[in-house]
């Protein structure tokens, strides 16, 4: 029972992702798709292509974890014990995600000097193409596949579970905020010479070693 | 009419197979209209009435099953992928819903694993750059074939 407990958890927080994601992108793309229905004579065809394509990270984030915490509720569980086995997953899938994003040529980095430590799309039809960029999506995958590990040993070694999620909060918004700056798609938006995803994770960095700093000393706690 | 009684008290702690059979001897409505019933007073024994068998959640277990092999269907015909993307949440949906009311049967299982299979099928037929897929993506995404793709689809639909 347990494991098909997590199962059906992680399926609904994925769908519960998708739909966070898609807020995201809709609420910080809203000026762009509000013009965008001005200019269209093509209404249906729109909306088919917004629902189809255009999802932002961290509304998937937020969105896996109100599902995680909405469905342990549905189903009487306690929190707790299932946090710290499948917060790990996130890194993980975003991780193979972000290899992804290398392949196509999504979520692109920006112009680089360097000849050794770059990457030249020919043939994509979201980067620029014949300029080479930063690889941001290989080194944010190597850095998840790293938060990976690193979740699966303090999950397995610590005894207090909750803490893996917390752990995770700081880790990577940090990775991401100073990522962010070599990136060169500055579609999502930009508010206050940081973007959308740098204010993002300065939130959740901030509440994530807010709740790490009050549990040292609580017991259990290396 | 006391070993009626007996068979009674067996069957309703027996299962839900005997449901039906249960159904075809004794039924609720004649129960409590034969003469029978009167003498039951005069039992030690409290003559247990036949309520149905409802087994919780075995209905929205097949639903979903029945849901899930229909997104499944649905998958390859273009647009129809929406189809089968709303039908494999509904069917999830419904069998988490079983799950909470404590059916375990087989069905459950098979009812979540069809619509998750029709779920993840109906998002590759119809979503772009769901966090960028991964070497499928390389693929699919190149010009030439988005471009056959939208071509295909534009024609087929009759130039929405």
């Amino acid at each position: 029972m347990q494991r098909e407990n997590a199962v059906y958890i992680y399926v609904f927080s994925a769908l519960f992702a998708m739909l966070g994601a898609k807020i995201l992108y809709l609420l910080v793309s809203a000026g762009d798709i509000i013009k965008a229905y001005g200019n269209t004579t093509n209404y249906l065809g729109l909306t088919v292509e917004l629902i189809r394509g255009g999802f932002v990270f961290y509304g998937g984030l937020i969105g896996a974890l109100i599902g995680i915490n909405v469905m342990t509720r549905y189903y009487g569980l306690v929190k707790n014990d299932y946090i710290s086995i499948l917060v790990p997953c996130i890194p993980l899938v975003h991780a193979f995600g972000r290899i992804g994003c290398h392949v196509v040529g999504c979520c692109y980095g920006a112009p680089t000097h360097s000849h050794f430590f770059s990457v030249t799309y020919q043939d994509s039809i979201y980067a620029p193409n014949n300029v080479a960029l930063v690889p941001v999506q290989l080194t944010e995958a190597v850095i998840e596949f790293a938060i990976f590990i690193t979740l699966v040993i303090i999950g397995i070694r610590i005894k207090e579970k909750s803490l893996v999620l917390y752990i995770y909060l700081i880790a990577y918004p940090i990775a991401r905020f100073i990522l962010e700056f070599y990136r060169g798609d500055e579609i999502r938006g930009v508010f206050a010479g940081l973007s959308t995803s740098q204010w993002i994770s300065l939130i959740l960095a901030a509440y994530a070693g807010t709740k790490l700093y009050r549990s040292v000393g609580k017991p259990g706690v290396k | 009419m006391d070993s009626n009684n007996l068979n009674n008290e067996n069957m309703n702690t027996t299962g839900a197979e005997n449901q039906t059979q249960g159904q075809g001897q004794f039924s609720n409505q004649n129960q409590y209209s034969q003469n029978q019933y009167g003498q039951n007073n005069q039992n030690q024994y409290y003559q247990v009435p036949n309520y149905p068998v409802v087994v919780p959640g075995k209905n929205k277990a097949v639903a979903s099953l029945v849901l899930g092999i229909i997104s499944i269907v649905f998958i390859w015909g273009g647009f129809s992928g929406f189809v089968s993307l709303i039908l494999s949440v509904i069917g999830l949906v419904l069998a988490s819903s079983a799950k909470k009311d404590g059916f375990n049967e087989g069905i459950r299982t098979a009812g979540f694993v069809t619509c998750l299979i029709g779920l993840i099928g109906g998002l590759l037929a119809l979503l772009a750059c769901v966090a960028c897929v991964g070497a499928l993506g390389a693929v699919s995404s190149s010009r030439e074939f988005e471009r056959a793709a939208d071509d295909f689809f534009y024609n087929f639909y009759g130039k929405y």
